[in-house]
């Protein structure tokens, strides 16, 4: 276990280093120079162009670049913003990128814990339910809901619930958010819906998975063998048949942690929701690149980091795989 | 020793195994009759937009502005701009199943190529082309997609390079998982047997039996292209306006989502209804596949959400 | 062998434990409904050992199995009735049944690996059973005390291990522990033995006898194996179809049955105790379809002593009378019962018919022709070298990140073999003894590590044309391995289903740059030699059985030319009845082609029945090489011994009475092997039983020619025996670490 552990946060940090080349090469890729993405081409000022030119180690070969822009976010150093008057007026009022997204993580990071939470409760009683009554009308609509999660796209489920929900009962608002600090039930009536458009999509996925995983142990041996013990059902039902079949759907669901994250981009612009996602959206269409290389790098690393949860959890859930 | 070993009734032969398809796909389940004939509607559309309709899906005629349904000859009506809803679903139903067939037809050529590499020359190429499928699989999709849609401006063409480079990881792992397996089988031993060298086991063998999964992985990658690329239409970092796009008409829909609430149920509608149709045929076709096969679905479930 | 001597020993006085009752079980429903079992009725007391026997889709399993409610979903009771120990089990309500559950009834399943909770430790596991009858205090304890009970070392410890972390052996007495934990009156054991090599079934089917003895137990054992039938029961059941044809004290159904089917199976069974060589009866065709009713007999079809009426008029189970006079055995032959419990002999024309001739769409003999101008070898030139091994290793290593915790595994380890021209050599072994290995080396499938590999061929001009299989490569390599070919153990696995049976034959016909026109002969030709309809040609694999399937796997051997066969385990997991099949046909193949056979299995008997010289493997060494006749007479090495000695025999008589040696532990895992001899942590003659062969610890052992012909790799090949009285073998097992005490006086 410890040689595993080893390896793969080794394997990690070599992921993470990586991440930051693509990223920085990335930023290189876009068309034409830093400074006419900053300053379009309509000429400024040559002593504003040289301050760029100086902040950002343009003159200097690639890699030394590379290194410097490394070496800067090991030190929480992760940039300016490029856009906007903070741009233009160097030295003054400078927008640091880390500080941004740092700014609009909370909301984001509610929102994908909550509906992470939400799917995985739901498709769990669902998707079990769903393998012991297989065949009938239960088994029949719960894998059709769950086939119809995950087709319809989150934009059109956030617009409907907008649409059907939100526009008939005024308990439910359809845009904002607002922070735990302004009370419990502030904060959830503003997140509710926002949740639900994010989750159903995980919510019929992981119930696939589950009703599947669940189908599948009652086909083991070993269930034989716990009835033939004489065992109650409950203990049954939940030592040989449901804990068994958890392991994938929990290791799934960590996986799609990253893809929940995607969607909140969507979601985000659905329900108005000061996030993350927001900044991103934001940042793109400014082509504000030191912006969307610190969201990237962020994003990169949650995923990262979560893999290597999931691996770990996966060891810890299933003995058979512990070495 | 449970299931009675003779009485499974022997079963062969090409024609025999297309029958045996369409049962599953047809006679199976109502449902998913309905799924194809919805899918086939939708090609259609696609295919025959232009004799469809003789309307232009991008011609603004600011006179005739959110005509109701039936109005003038629009069957659908006109949204804000007073262009013909009905054309443009139509012109839509285009974008998407090029959007969804371009993709797919490119992450399965590229994935499979890479995965079954991957699946049969075990070792360092194995593991480098497993590393980089982890690390494309980890990053979210539509994220990939908008960050490309910055550096190279929003347009159709960015989002299906950006979707196929996403999708392509997803149909080689399937595609490795797939080799992996029946590359410990005894018949690919008794293909090497035979003196065949590699790459013609791999060829002639091996690759036959991925075909299955494969068409799975394909009907599930051409239906979340077509999700994820309407999503981007949607923030603007797709298909740009004036084309004719679902995910852009909900976009414009949802300006006047509580006054005119038609202009964007109507493509929202029209395109859940249609990812569901094909996500169905899916389904089913992995129902027939897993019977004999490895379940295709099961992986790319496991795979990627959006 | 005579019925006299073998009357049952006990009268049955009191009321049966389990009786079953005209026992019907189906699965699905409609025109697929298959009935699996109909009407099975017997009955179990107390102290009594029942055997159901029979091939696979007998409805053995499924007739235990709906016995006590453990059925899948799928299949449904239909009829009849369980009455255990006076209660009625099909009708208790379900909280009755759950307590009499692994209580009162105690069962262990035939593959522990997949009977186990794979993500709960065994102790748990046996915990939970405690617990669920009223035993949660000291239940820990209790664990402890029957993991100790089956011969679990290091109770404690293992209590707290997962199954997977158990080797096979440990986790089937595990099992054991776990059906006998709370001294049940009934104990189900079905197939307890097929998933393990054969010393530990010997172990484990001693375990059960001694604790079933010990708590005067009514046993039910399922097995397809007469043998370890022989070894365990005091009756047995013979199943066919799903109805029971045959019933009776074990000693009187094996000596004198008394239906055809039990007839043609126990002559088909290969005995190691027999003399070697010759052909083993086989049992024409495929068993019935259970789909819907049946008229009839159901053996009718395969049947040497068919009438016309066994057609029409279904048989039913009738007492029949001996001239003894006792009136235990039970028969559902319409003509044995005719004809006053005589059952006709099997016609010797019966033996020498293949089954082609039976095949009326092949009716025309199998067209021999030799692929190339390799006629001049013939049975003359039998000592020709084919093919010669000297010192070949192979070793697997893990890949790891660091060199020092790479694993190596010796799986072949300095092996030197010769093969000639036109016999059966026999490699036998354990699992894990690199005899597979060895195989895929030889089929030139891989590379040996360390070693040659000289294959003798015939080039063009008909001359001996040495080439050391072990450095060829590429074009050369591929040339070879289509003189060598394998014929793989799982027929589902080795023919591409994706392919129709033409396109399988026709790709190694296409390769020897056969026109289009001679190929579709060819084809047909192949299929003719191995006993199938041309017909089969456009069907694909899934649509054969196991035994045609391997048929079609030598039927492309054949077109690719080969001159060796490698048959690794290529009959064992076919029934009896089939594998006689596939096994004459081989041989015939052989002689009419003049092939080499190298014959890789893990059954002993088979082994002996069809090799001329056979190969025994331990841990990746040759152990013993012998002509088959020799080995099992005299063997030179303690594990051929213990090997031999481990077989059950399918004679209840002399399995009584036999010795079976019972070898401790498992098998060392070949990445860790014993210093010295491999074998002498378990050797029966070893250092653990006996004085004076430290020898045996420090060093290993050489291939040495003992007797004439007879190699094995023992210090004290020759002498092993003597420090033992060579007395008359008792009726008791003998330990390995029992030896001890035998030898001290």
């Amino acid at each position: 276990m410890l040689r595993f552990l080893i390896s793969r946060v080794f394997g990690a940090v070599l992921a993470l280093l990586l991440l930051t080349l693509v990223t920085f090469i990335m930023v290189r890729l876009v068309p034409g120079s830093i400074e006419d993405v900053v300053f379009g081409l309509d000429g400024s000022s040559d002593a504003a162009r040289q301050a760029l030119r100086e902040r950002y180690n343009l003159d200097q070969p690639l890699a030394v670049q590379y290194v410097t822009w490394l070496g800067n976010l090991l030190q929480g150093d992760w940039g300016d913003s490029i856009r906007g008057p903070a741009a233009r007026t160097v030295g003054a009022g400078r927008v640091g990128v880390r500080g941004a997204l740092m700014e609009k993580i909370q909301p984001t990071l509610e929102l994908a814990l909550l509906s992470m939470l939400l799917s995985l409760v739901v498709a769990i009683l669902l998707g079990t339910l769903a393998a012991l009554k297989r065949g009938t009308w239960i088994d029949q609509s719960s894998t059709t809901l769950a086939l119809i999660g995950t087709s319809t796209p989150d934009f059109v489920l956030g617009l409907l619930l907008i649409l059907g929900i939100a526009r008939s009962s005024s308990f439910f608002p359809i845009f904002g958010y607002a922070p735990l600090s302004e009370g419990f039930v502030e904060w959830l009536r503003h997140l509710i819906l926002p949740t639900l458009a994010l989750s159903f999509a995980l919510m019929g996925l992981l119930t696939r998975l589950t009703r599947r995983a669940v189908s599948d142990t009652l086909q083991h041996d070993w269930v034989r063998t716990a009835r033939g013990k004489g065992l109650p059902r409950h203990v049954i039902w939940w030592h040989h048949i449901i804990r068994p079949s958890l392991i994938p759907v929990v290791t799934t669901a960590g996986l799609q942690f990253v893809a929940v994250l995607g969607g909140i981009v969507v979601i985000e612009t659905v329900f108005s929701i000061p996030g993350l996602g927001r900044l991103i959206l934001d940042a793109i269409r400014n082509r504000d690149y030191a912006l969307i290389q610190g969201a990237v790098l962020l994003i990169g690393m949650v995923a990262i980091t979560v893999s290597l949860l999931v691996d770990f959890s996966y060891r810890l859930l299933d003995p058979r795989v512990r070495t | 020793m449970l299931e009675p070993a003779h009485a499974t009734i022997p079963r062969s032969s090409l024609g025999q195994r297309w029958g045996q398809l369409i049962r599953t796909l047809r006679v199976g389940r109502w449902l998913t009759g309905l799924a194809i004939l919805v899918v086939i509607i939708t090609i259609v559309a696609a295919v025959f937009a232009p004799l469809l309709s003789d309307r232009d899906p991008t011609l603004a005629v600011p006179a005739s502005r959110l005509q109701p349904p039936g109005q003038d000859g629009h069957v659908l009506g006109t949204d804000l701009l007073g262009r013909d809803i009905y054309t443009r679903l139509l012109y839509g139903a285009r974008l998407a199943w090029l959007v969804g067939g371009t993709v797919a037809g490119i992450s399965v050529l590229v994935g499979s190529l890479l995965g079954a590499l991957a699946g049969y020359f075990d070792g360092w190429l194995n593991e480098a082309i497993s590393r980089l499928i982890d690390a494309v699989l980890a990053f979210p999709a539509l994220l990939l997609a908008l960050v490309l849609a910055a550096i190279y401006g929003p347009s159709t063409r960015t989002a299906i390079v950006a979707l196929s480079v996403a999708y392509v990881p997803l149909v080689a792992r399937v595609v490795r998982a797939v080799v992996l397996r029946e590359r410990e089988l005894d018949y690919v031993r008794a293909s090497r047997g035979l003196g065949n060298p590699e790459w013609l086991t791999l060829w002639r063998h091996i690759i036959p039996n991925t075909l299955g999964p494969l068409l799975v992985v394909a009907t599930i990658v051409a239906s979340r292209a077509i999700i994820v690329e309407s999503s981007l239409s949607f923030l603007g970092a797709g298909t740009q306006a004036p084309l004719a796009n679902w995910g852009l008409m909900v976009r414009d829909g949802r300006d006047v989502i509580l006054q005119f609430p038609r202009l964007l149920l109507v493509p929202a509608l029209t395109l859940s209804l249609t990812v569901l149709a094909i996500n169905l045929v899916a389904d089913a076709l992995g129902d027939y596949v897993e019977a004999g096969q490895l379940d295709a679905g099961e992986q790319v479930d496991a795979g990627e959400q959006a | 062998m005579s019925a006299t001597m073998s009357a049952s020993p006990k009268t049955v006085q009191q009321p049966p434990t389990l009786l079953v009752n005209n026992l019907q079980i189906s699965y699905g429903r409609g025109v697929s409904k298959v009935t699996a079992v109909r009407g099975v009725s017997f009955e179990v007391a107390r102290g009594e050992t029942l055997g159901i026997v029979g091939e696979s889709g007998s409805g053995k399993s499924t007739t235990v199995l709906g016995t006590v409610g453990l059925l899948p979903s799928a299949a449904k009771v239909s009829a009849g009735q369980v009455i255990f120990q006076g209660q009625d089990l099909l009708n208790a309500p379900a909280t009755s049944r759950r307590n009499l559950l692994g209580a009162e009834i105690g069962i262990v399943y035939q593959d522990a690996l997949r009977a186990l909770n794979p993500v709960m430790k065994v102790g748990k596991q046996l915990q939970e059973l405690l617990r669920a009858h009223g035993q949660a205090k000291g239940a820990a304890q209790e664990v402890v005390n029957i993991l100790q009970s089956v011969g679990i070392p290091d109770p404690k410890l293992r209590a707290r291990s997962y199954p997977h972390e158990y080797s096979g052996g440990m986790r089937q007495r595990a099992l054991i522990g776990m059906g006998l934990a709370m001294t049940p009156s009934l104990l189900i054991a079905d197939e307890p033995t097929t998933a393990v090599d054969v010393t530990i079934q010997a172990q484990i089917l001693s375990l059960i006898k001694t604790l079933a003895r010990e708590h005067n137990t009514a046993t039910l054992i399922v097995s397809h194996d007469l043998g370890v039938i022989a070894n365990m029961c005091d009756r047995v059941l013979v199943m066919y179809a799903g109805e029971v044809v045959e019933q009776g004290p074990i000693d009187q159904v094996f000596a004198d049955p008394k239906h055809p089917y039990t007839k043609l199976l126990l002559q088909s069974t290969p005995n190691i105790n027999a003399p070697a060589g010759g052909r083993l009866a086989y049992i024409r065709g495929q068993p019935p379809s259970l789909v819907g009713k049946s008229q009839g007999c159901a053996f009718a079809a395969r049947c040497y002593a068919r009438e016309d009426r066994c057609e029409v008029e279904t048989p039913t189970l009738e007492s029949i009378t001996n001239q003894q006079g006792t009136n235990q055995h039970d028969s559902a032959c319409l003509r044995v019962q005719a004809s006053a419990g005589v059952l006709p002999e099997l016609p010797k024309t019966w033996l020498e018919a293949t089954d082609t001739a039976s095949n009326p769409t092949s009716a025309q003999p199998p067209q021999v022709q030799p692929t190339d101008d390799s006629t001049a070898t013939s049975s003359q030139q039998a000592s020709d070298v084919i093919l010669s091994i000297k010192d070949v290793s192979r070793i697997y290593t893990s890949s790891a990140l660091l060199k020092h915790q790479q694993r190596r595994i010796t799986a072949v380890n300095q092996v030197s073999l010769t093969l000639h021209r036109g016999e059966t050599v026999g490699l036998v072994g354990e699992s894990g003894c690199g005899k597979s290995t060895l195989g895929r080396l030889i089929a030139g499938l891989e590379r040996a590590d360390a070693g040659h590999i000289f294959y003798c061929g015939q080039g063009k001009q008909g001359q001996g044309k040495q080439q050391d299989v072990s450095k060829l490569r590429g074009l050369a390599l591929r040339r070879y391995r289509r003189e060598a070919q394998m014929i793989y153990q799982d027929p589902r696995s080795s023919l591409n289903r994706a392919k129709s049976i033409a396109q399988l034959l026709d790709e190694p016909l296409r390769q020897q740059g056969m026109s289009r026109t001679v190929r579709a002969t060819r084809s047909r030709e192949l299929l003719n030699m191995v006993g199938l309809p041309t017909s089969a040609l456009k069907r694909r694999p899934d649509a054969f059985s196991g035994g045609q399937s391997q048929r079609i796997a030598i039927a492309r051997a054949l077109a690719v030319g080969a001159k060796l066969i490698i048959a690794d385990e290529a009959v064992s997991s076919l029934d009896v009845s089939i594998k006689g099949q596939i096994l004459n046909l081989l041989k015939s193949l052989q002689t009419e082609l003049d092939l080499t056979l190298l014959f890789i299995s893990h059954d002993l008997s088979t082994v002996k029945e069809v090799c001329d010289r056979v190969i025994v493997m331990y841990l990746g060494k040759v152990v013993e090489v012998a002509s088959a006749q020799d080995l099992f007479a005299q063997p030179t090495h303690p594990y051929t011994e213990a090997l031999y000695s481990a077989v059950p025999i399918p004679d209840p008589e002399l399995e009584r009475t036999r010795q079976h040696i019972i070898l401790a532990g498992d098998t060392p895992s070949p990445a860790n092997p014993p210093t010295g001899c491999a074998f002498h942590p378990r050797c029966q003659h070893g250092p653990a039983s006996t004085r004076g062969r430290g020898r045996c610890v420090s060093e290993s052992p050489e291939l040495l020619e003992h007797l004439p012909g007879h190699y094995s790799a023992c210090h004290f090949a020759l002498t092993y025996h003597q420090t033992e009285a060579n007395k008359a073998p008792s009726s008791q097992d003998v330990q390995t670490h029992d030896v001890q005490s035998g030898t001290a006086g």
